[in-house]
């Protein structure tokens, strides 16, 4: 039996929360529970409650100065939960850096334009798939 | 004496006795007769009912009997016709000739007019024949109506007299001859077509009209085999020996046995026509030359701008290396050199436009006095160089904006300068430009060149404009030039709807005035800020990265050492065709493309419609450089897709402003001057009041997909954040944050998004770019400043949007 997927959404733009949740949450078949922080602090609080997707914004200091930037919540992701796909994202101008972070142990990444949330959701919908095959060996 | 009395008796009696027998021995023949008589007429009046033809017996002058169809003839009973005598039925007009007729013994009919019951007319055969008629001697009379068939003769008789007058009077001449060609009959056009007399024609052979025998055995042999030729093309004479192309269509004549016995036919006489549509086609295959012409010296101006703009841009950056005075003065010669080279290429292809009539004349606002001042910088070093004065006067009624060609214009008065200064050796050249008349619309400009030169001839004056001509022979060796100039110059103005004319005395000078009509352009309207070389090197283009896709790498030499100068921060990329472009720009953002358009592989219309519509980078501008310098090329460049174009070779003033105006460094702020600020400042608040709806919205519906509530919600925390956000930036801008200042430009870019406001998206880029590299940190407040007033509409509209859905 197909179980719950559970994504994490980080980003300081409400909005852009907003938007993405209620995406996901129409959009993808499976059961999925998501959950949205605009701090990546709180995410990595929350880690134990075994996020499969984490959706992590580049910049996260724009409205909290000295909020953690989106490279060390992901350094903090892959020391604690490496299990968990990351996908980064990333505004067109810092798209080198985001690449970068594909070293640094994302999943992917995704240029923030108005066709990332069918790029968003196709990769949820990927990464569902891998995990099925992963734990059902189908 | 009883005796004899009773003998006597006796024989009376037997005599009665036979009369008697006799008599009824008779009477049973008479009853028989009779009887088989009444049959007969029985039978007669049968037949004759059924007939077509009225039928009279008669005996003397007394009618015995008549059939039905004559009394339906004649309108009569059958009571009333047996009153009647037989001469009655002819009209009495008639009735003499009719009898003299009926007495010529050898003709047994004869025709004649017949009168009715109620007194008409109508024309009839009679057929007479003595026939017995129950032992007594009758004659029968036929008598048939004849009015039908008088129709049909009258008819024919008609037919004929048309055929005759279409034969007498047609244009075309008709012949009818004989089996061996000899003419049998001719109309009066055949014998005005050839010019012989009736006689003449009606003597003689039709192959004595041949201009090729072969042609008439030719046609003799189509008119065996087929029966008939229309419009059958033949060489014909003249009687005085004239040729003509005639179109002959013909028919056979034939005998009863289906024998020919000759031929008939039309003449048409086509020498004019045919020397008409040679003319047509001599003129399309003039045209098509003409086409073909034009578009050869497209190519060739095409195939000289390319290394001419290697040449010229080249010396362009020798120029700015360190050499001696005279290193200096020969690089100096070879840019005036090719200038001048330029120069004539493109008078010859202006030549060549005009001829062809593909020169197109722009219709645009623009400033008059900066038409009129940039005249006047072109000339001040050649003027003070001649040790000439050169004197611009401006009208002060003058309207600041018109609308025209201002590129014409220009070529127009510079044409016009550039001889008068070429011609003048010493004293003045003066341009004067007057308002001549003015209604609410239009103004009407009177433009003088004058000079103190040599002068023209008087009898020079009226050839002045024609092609390729200059005043002397000697002259285009003194002076140079194609002897365009003018004609092109006298072109222009006419397109222009205007007028030029001139006056001139031999060693005092000419004087040049030209008069053209303009739209009145609204004030404020230009703000294309044109720049200097000074502010080119006081105003570098910022921190840009471009893209510069040419395939000649001279040409990259040039547009790559060129650009350099105009900033160190500026990352310039090379793609050598448009498929490397294409790579480059899906890896790198770019700010601006410099696209060749021919190229090898793909070229740079494809390379273009692949970047807007695969790559779908519909923001990113691409300025076209092209060495076609036809309007329609013009034209591909910005219907493929790309912003703007720029012809090589290029004038570095006019690269730099197209850069600029392409990349956000839409308008170089002078913050000290506070003309530019007011300039700009209007501008923006036209550009916002043009627009009845800044926002689109239209991405945000899509991906709420229907969802109103979500819809909701967006808008109002847009509603709420936006000025926030703005002022967030004003802060950190006052309090020179730079790195703050970048991160929330950075965030505030999904706002812009999500609000459809594209045209802002690179503003804020460039805030969060200036914030970044600590760039034209001054002008990036203007930057905000205009986001501000932008984002404080589109919030207005989002609160009217948001109203809408509520009430809903």
């Amino acid at each position: 039996m197909a179980r719950n997927y559970k994504i994490f959404l980080v980003d300081d733009d409400i909005k852009t929360l907003i938007m993405l949740k209620t995406h996901l949450e129409k959009r993808i078949g499976h059961d999925i529970t998501v959950n949205v922080f605009a701090y990546g602090e709180n995410c990595l609080d929350r880690l134990n409650e075994e996020p499969d997707i984490i959706v992590l914004d580049y910049y996260l200091n724009a409205i909290k100065e000295d909020a953690m930037s989106g490279t060390d919540v992901l350094k903090g992701i892959v020391a604690a939960r490496p299990q968990a796909r990351v996908v980064m994202m990333s505004g067109q101008d810092d798209m080198e850096t985001a690449i970068e972070t594909l070293r640094n142990g994302a999943y992917d990444y995704i240029i923030k334009n108005e066709k990332s949330m069918q790029r968003l959701e196709f990769l949820v919908n990927k990464i569902i798939l891998e995990l099925e095959k992963e734990e059902h060996g189908v | 004496m009883l005796a004899p009395l009773a003998a006597e008796l006796e024989y009376l009696k037997e005599e009665y006795r036979l009369l008697k027998q006799e008599n009824e021995a008779l009477y049973r023949q008479m009853v028989e007769v009779e009887k088989k008589s009444l049959e007969q007429e029985i039978k007669f009046n049968q037949l004759s009912k059924a007939s077509f033809e009225g039928v009279i017996i008669y005996n003397e002058d007394r009618i015995i009997l008549v059939n039905h169809t004559l009394c339906r003839l004649f309108d009569y009973d059958l009571d009333e016709i047996k009153q009647l005598k037989i001469i009655e039925f002819i009209a009495p007009e008639h009735r003499k000739e009719a009898l003299a007729q009926a007495e010529q013994t050898n003709k047994d009919w004869f025709e004649t007019v017949c009168i009715k019951s109620d007194g008409t007319h109508f024309p009839a055969r009679i057929k007479r024949k003595f026939i017995p008629h129950q032992g007594v001697d009758a004659s029968v009379m036929v008598i048939t109506d004849l009015t039908n068939d008088k129709r049909v003769e009258q008819e024919l008789i008609q037919s004929e007299l048309l055929y005759q007058k279409l034969f007498e009077e047609s244009r075309d001449a008709i012949y009818i001859s004989g089996v061996r060609g000899e003419l049998l009959e001719v109309n009066p056009a055949a014998l005005e077509l050839f010019g012989y007399t009736r006689e003449e024609m009606l003597s003689m052979n039709a192959q004595r009209l041949y201009g090729n025998p072969e042609e008439r055995e030719k046609f003799r042999q189509a008119m065996q085999k087929q029966g008939s030729v229309s419009n059958y093309e033949v060489l014909l004479v003249k009687k005085d020996g004239t040729e003509m192309h005639c179109l002959l269509s013909s028919t056979t004549r034939r005998n009863a046995q289906m024998e020919i016995i000759g031929y008939q036919g039309i003449i048409r006489d086509i020498t004019e026509r045919k020397r008409t549509d040679e003319l047509v086609r001599a003129k399309a295959l003039a045209e098509r030359s003409a086409v073909m012409k034009a578009q050869f010296l497209a190519n060739m101006s095409h195939e000289i701008r390319t290394p001419m703009n290697a040449v010229m841009g080249m010396t362009h950056l020798l120029q700015d290396t360190h050499m001696s005075a005279e290193q200096k003065r020969y690089v100096n010669g070879i840019y005036s050199a090719s200038e001048h080279l330029l120069v004539l290429i493109n008078d010859i292809l202006d030549f060549s436009k005009i001829e062809a009539g593909k020169l197109q004349l722009e219709s645009i606002e623009f400033s008059l006095r900066e038409v009129l001042s940039n005249i006047a910088d072109t000339f001040k070093f050649k003027v003070r160089e001649k040790k000439l004065d050169f004197i611009l006067n401006i009208d002060e009624q003058l309207p600041p904006v018109i609308v025209g060609d201002p590129t014409r214009l220009t070529q127009i008065l510079l044409n016009l300068v550039s001889n008068a200064v070429k011609f003048t050796e010493k004293g003045k050249v003066q341009l004067d430009v007057r308002l001549f008349t003015e209604d609410k619309l239009n103004a009407t400009i009177a433009f003088a060149v004058a000079d103190t030169g040599i002068g023209i001839e008087p009898d020079k004056v009226d050839f002045i404009f024609d092609s390729f001509s200059q005043v002397n022979r000697s002259d285009t060796r003194l002076y140079g030039g194609t002897g365009l100039g003018l004609t092109i110059t006298k072109k222009l103005i006419e397109m222009q709807g205007g007028t030029i004319s001139l006056k001139s005395k031999l060693g005092e000078g000419t004087t040049f005035l030209v008069v053209l009509k303009f739209e009145k352009g609204a004030v404020g309207s230009i703000s294309n800020h044109k720049y200097t070389l000074s502010e080119m090197a006081a105003n570098p283009l910022g921190r840009l990265r471009l893209l510069i896709v040419e395939d000649n790498e001279l040409n990259r030499v040039v547009t790559t050492d060129t650009i350099k100068k105009w900033g160190k921060d500026i990352v310039i990329d090379i793609a050598e065709n448009g498929e490397e472009a294409v790579k480059k720009i899906r890896k790198t953002h770019y700010d601006l493309i410099l696209m060749d358009v021919q190229m090898p592989k793909m070229n740079g219309y494809e390379a273009t419609q692949y970047i807007r519509k695969t790559l779908h980078k519909t923001d990113l501008p691409i300025l076209a450089m092209t060495a076609y310098a036809t309007t329609g090329e013009a034209e591909k460049t910005i219907t493929s897709g790309m912003n703007d174009y720029i012809s090589k070779p290029f004038d570095p003033k006019k690269l730099y402003q197209k850069i600029a105006k392409l990349t956000s460094k839409k308008e170089i702020v002078h913050l000290d001057n506070p003309d530019d600020m007011e300039k700009i400042s209007e501008k923006r608040i036209e550009k916002a009041e043009t627009y009845e709806h800044i926002t689109n919205l239209s991405f945000l519906e899509e991906s709420v997909a229907g969802d109103e509530e979500l819809k909701t919600k967006m808008l109002e925390i847009m509603i709420n954040e936006t000025p926030q956000e703005i002022a967030l930036m004003e802060k950190y801008y006052h309090e020179k944050n730079w790195e703050r200042l970048r991160a929330v430009a950075h965030k505030f870019k999904s706002s812009v998004v999500y609000m459809g406001l594209s045209g802002l998206k690179e503003v804020v880029q460039n805030i969060q770019l200036n914030a970044e590299k600590h760039e034209n940190l001054d002008t990036t407040g203007n930057l905000i400043a205009e986001v501000k007033h932008t984002c404080l509409l589109a919030v207005q509209e989002m609160q009217e949007e948001l109203k809408k859905l509520k009430k809903n």
